[in-house]
This record gives C-alpha cells, sequence and structure tokens, in this order.
C-alpha cells in the first residue's frame, strides 16, 4: 500500500492550463507518435487511428483543467487513446472475446515455452498485427501499454481472471505464428 | 497458470527492452492543424489576445500622427503653467519668450504660437488642447487610479471629442472631400474603440480595457486637433492669398 500520492507536475500541462497555446503543440510533439502506435495496434487501420488520435488529443485540451496530476499526462493521454480505440473496435462489432473459437485450435497443443527464442522486434511486431483483434488488444495492453491484467479487465469490462487467460492465450497464439515462421 | 507467467516472462521483458521500436509507424502529416483548428475557437484567452492585437495594429498606424501631436500639447501645456505661474506677468511676454525658441521646419510647431496670438476662437481652442493635454496627463500620472476615475475619464474625453467634432463639420461647406477623409480616419479608431467596448463584456481583464479605451480617446482627441489644426492652416492661406490679391491690386 503506497501511503504517499505520487502529483505528476508537468511544466508543459502547467502552461497550458494557462492559455499558452504553442504548450498545446509541444504537447502533441511530444505524445502523438506513441498514442498514434498505441491505437494502431488496437483497431488496425490508420485511418480510424488517425481520427481517434485527434479527437483524443482535443478532448485531452479541452479536459485539461481538470488534469489533476494523480498520473503523469502520458498516462492520462494513454487512457483516453486506449478507451477510444476499443470503443471503435466495440462499435465494429468486434468482440473482445471472440477468442474463444481461435482458442479451440490450440487449447490441445503443448504450451509453448518462449524461453526457446530469439526474439526480433520486426518479427514479434509481424506477428502481433497478424492477431485477432481481440488477442492483439489484450497482448497489446498487458505488453506494450504496460496494463495490469487488473486495469485490462477493468478496460474492457471482462473479469480479472478473464483478462488473464485471454492474455495467455493470445500469448500461445503468438508464440505458435513466430515458431511457425522460425520453421518455414 | 500465474506460476507459469511468472516463469514465462521472456516476452514481456523483451518487449520492454525494446519498447520504443514498437511505435515505429510514422504520424500521419497534417494532424496538428486539424487538432489546432478545432481548439483554437474554444480558448477564449487566445481570441482576446488576437482581437487586443488587431486594435493595437490599427493603433500603431496613428502613432505617427500622434507623436507630432503630443509634441504640440506639450508646448501647450507648458505654456498653459507658465502662465497659471507667473499670472503677474503678461501673457504677452510668456509667449514672446516662447517664439524666441529656436524655429524648426515643423510647421506644427511654428504654427502653435502664431495661433495663440492670433483670433480669440482659435486661442479657446488651443486651451481646450491644454486642458485635454492637463487630464490626459494626470490619468498617466496615476495609473492606480480607481475604475469609477476610469470612468469618469472616459466621460470627460467623450465629451471632448463631440466639441471637436463639431468645430471640424464646419469645413464641410467648403471642401467635403477633405470631411469625408478625416471621418474615414477617425471612423478607423472610433471602430476600434467599439471593439474593446464590446471586448468588456466577455474579457475579465477590465482595468487592462479601460487602459486601452482611454488611450484610444486620447488618440481620437490628438487626431481631431491635427485635423483641426489643417483646417486652421487652410484658412489661414486662404487670408494670406487674399490679402496679397489685395495688396498687389
Amino acid at each position: 500500500m503506497e501511503l504517499i500520492q505520487t502529483v505528476y507536475y508537468d511544466e508543459l500541462v502547467e502552461r497550458c492550463k494557462k492559455g499558452d497555446t504553442s504548450s498545446y503543440r509541444d504537447l502533441y510533439n511530444k505524445y502523438a507518435k506513441a498514442m498514434y502506435n498505441t491505437s494502431l495496434r488496437i483497431v488496425n487501420n490508420t485511418a480510424e487511428a488517425e481520427d481517434i488520435l485527434q479527437e483524443a488529443f482535443i478532448d485531452a485540451f479541452k479536459h485539461i483543467g481538470n488534469f489533476e496530476g494523480r498520473s503523469s499526462f502520458g498516462a492520462w493521454l494513454k487512457r483516453i487513446v486506449v478507451n477510444k480505440s476499443i470503443n471503435s473496435i466495440k462499435r465494429k462489432k468486434i468482440n473482445v472475446l471472440d477468442i474463444d473459437t481461435v482458442h479451440t485450435d490450440l487449447s490441445d497443443d503443448e504450451p509453448i515455452n518462449e524461453m526457446e527464442f530469439e526474439f526480433k522486434v520486426d518479427e514479434v511486431k509481424k506477428a502481433i498485427n497478424e492477431l485477432p483483434a481481440g488477442y492483439r488488444t489484450v497482448l497489446s495492453l498487458y505488453l506494450l501499454e504496460d496494463y495490469s491484467h487488473e486495469e485490462v479487465a477493468t478496460t474492457l469490462n471482462i473479469s480479472h481472471s478473464t483478462a488473464r487467460t485471454q492474455y495467455m492465450r493470445a500469448k500461445q497464439k503468438l508464440l505458435q505464428q513466430l515458431k511457425s515462421r522460425v520453421e518455414v | 497458470m500465474s506460476n507459469m507467467d511468472d516463469m514465462n516472462n521472456e516476452l514481456k521483458k523483451f518487449v520492454q527492452q525494446n519498447r520504443d521500436e514498437f511505435d515505429d509507424m510514422p504520424l500521419p502529416a497534417g494532424l496538428w492543424n486539424k487538432i489546432e483548428d478545432k481548439i483554437q475557437p474554444k480558448k477564449p484567452a487566445r481570441r482576446s489576445l488576437s482581437t487586443g492585437g488587431k486594435s493595437l495594429v490599427i493603433e500603431m498606424r496613428w502613432v505617427k500622427m500622434a507623436a507630432a501631436a503630443v509634441v504640440i500639447a506639450a508646448v501647450g501645456l507648458i505654456t498653459f503653467k507658465m502662465i497659471n505661474t507667473n499670472s503677474g506677468k503678461s501673457t504677452e511676454e510668456v509667449v514672446a519668450k516662447k517664439a524666441d525658441q529656436p524655429k524648426t521646419n515643423d510647421t506644427a510647431v511654428k504654427e502653435e504660437p502664431a495661433t495663440a496670438k492670433q483670433t480669440p476662437t482659435e486661442s479657446t481652442e488651443t486651451q481646450q488642447q491644454q486642458s485635454t493635454s492637463l487630464a490626459s496627463n494626470n490619468i498617466r500620472k496615476n495609473e492606480n487610479t480607481e475604475a469609477d476615475d476610469e470612468m469618469g475619464a472616459l466621460v470627460h474625453f467623450t465629451k471632448i471629442i463631440h466639441s471637436k467634432q463639431k468645430q471640424l463639420i464646419t469645413i464641410k461647406k467648403y471642401s467635403p472631400e477633405l470631411y469625408e477623409h478625416f471621418v474615414a480616419d477617425y471612423t478607423k479608431l472610433d471602430k476600434s474603440y467599439n471593439d474593446l467596448k464590446n471586448e468588456m463584456k466577455t474579457n475579465p481583464n477590465k482595468e487592462v480595457l479601460l487602459e486601452k479605451m482611454i488611450a484610444n480617446l486620447q488618440l481620437q482627441i490628438d487626431l481631431l486637433n491635427e485635423q483641426l489644426k489643417v483646417v486652421r492652416e487652410i484658412n489661414k492661406t486662404k487670408k494670406d492669398k487674399a490679402n496679397e490679391i489685395s495688396k498687389t491690386i
């Protein structure tokens, strides 16, 4: 238990709150690329990710006065981007949990031990992109956005244990793809 | 399951170590401009700044003219003060002293003592000019005056402006073109004044706005003084010409 609440102080954010318009641009330049890639990993569509990024920044700037520094500005912004991205794929009726059918395909397989891999960034990236939307989302949030399983569960509105098993299955699927790539 | 999760976190480790390389997709171009367009009109601070800048530009166009007028007003103020303090001495003496000052090519400065001597109507005008510059000087001195005082100054200046505008109408008869010119110049200043006035409704910084409004009115008075001077100059040359003609005849 943390007894001391960390307050994040961000000079750029403070300047934005005072109405300094150039600081808005600085904030955009600082975070836009990472946020765009975050959104892209979930929605897997550049035009959609662009719209989401635009909306997210406008929302963040509009409500920057309410930002109290309970997390870093980057983490706050990321939450907005992730939520918008997930809403976007939900709207397209992509069930975040449609992966159970995929799961049956590999449930009987021996779990692949990740120790035997020598990961390469390009290969991992490609394998993530080829995952079904549900797996890709759960895996991205945990692996790349540093969400805990609890946070993934809350964000996707699923139970804690489901979030955990979904991640394990997503990872198995990923490793399977990586392995097949090596074998080919 | 959790046991396996703990054991096999090689992937997570690997990703965290190479985290930046995963954000490799380049940003779409022009996205910032779209965002900037949407956030601009929603920020009142920025809007008031830009209109403030606009009115300042209009004001700046008159700075040159106003500068000349300020020189005249200063000369007038000095005369006024000297008359007040040396009330025992004759005003003629004061005027003579001023005439002794080195003459410059600036017609405006040259003209000042001459008009003071001349017709009675013109000398009242000069006095009015002096009282204006006195009032404006007082405002500048007490920069911390209450808003009430500033509102008083606004009323005072507006009265002066109205009386000067009435004087200016007289030239409409024999030079409507010039009059139109004058009115056009004045209207520009008046417009920026009204812009400031409208901004009072939305801008919380009333102190600064009031100061700007007063400065604008001072410029208006300066401009009207300049215009009246031009009228006087025209009248004078007309009279001189008439004199010359009568002499030659």
